[in-house]
């Protein structure tokens, strides 16, 4: 999928574990591995919501486009 | 919300097994008796016989996947991928049951009804089996949804 997750860059810019964003975010860890890994197949906007405010980013820091080659 | 009815099909499928081999064990007598109050040729009783004995295999194939299927029903996880494998065993079971009577019919003809019904039975497990591929893969993506 040319949809890319750049989750673990911001995080490790604002140096907050997994456990500690999953916590916040209010998923659990093993979803939040879903999304970092980019095997999720959709994200709630009240999910993109609170991981936006949470980690002070825009979606775009987070989702990202590339085209396929 | 209770499966009651869950319970009931696994009650009902396992009353069916014990009547299926119950009927396997007394099949000669069966056929002797039908043969007493209805006029049939030898071979149309060891047709019966033979083609009775040789259903009974994907019969309890069936029964069993039934009882797996229901068991996975009563989990709430029907639309795993091993559920529709039980569904795809069901239906072959009664392709094969079909095939069985469609042979048997050349010597007892009868048996065509059975084969007709169970092609039909066939279709319509093929049919569910699709919409549960589909339920299945609307549950996969309702998993990967954060």
């Amino acid at each position: 999928m040319p949809i890319i997750i750049n989750l673990d860059v911001v995080m490790a810019k604002r140096k907050i574990s997994s456990l500690e964003l999953a916590q916040q975010v209010g998923i659990t860890p093993a979803n939040l591995s879903i999304l970092k890994t980019g095997k999720a197949k959709a994200i709630r906007f009240s999910t993109l919501d609170k991981i936006c405010r949470i980690l002070n980013c825009q979606p775009s820091d987070i989702i990202e486009y590339k085209e396929e080659e | 919300m209770k499966l009651k009815s869950v319970a009931v099909l696994k009650a009902a499928v396992i009353v069916c097994t014990v009547l299926s081999v119950a009927v396997a064990v007394a099949a000669p007598w069966i056929v002797a008796w039908y043969a007493k109050i209805r006029p049939l040729e030898p071979i149309m009783s060891t047709t019966l016989l033979i083609c009775y004995y040789i259903c009974m295999i994907p019969t309890l194939i069936a029964l069993y996947s039934m009882l797996r299927l229901l068991i996975h029903i009563q989990k709430k996880h029907p639309f795993e991928h091993i559920a529709l494998k039980y569904l795809g065993i069901i239906s072959w079971c009664c392709l094969a049951v079909a095939i069985v009577c469609a042979s048997g019919a050349y010597w007892y003809l009868p048996l065509a009804f059975i084969s007709g019904a169970m092609v039909f039975l066939f279709l319509t497990v093929r049919v569910v089996n699709s919409c549960f591929l589909v339920g299945a893969m609307l549950q996969e993506e309702n998993d990967l949804t954060v």
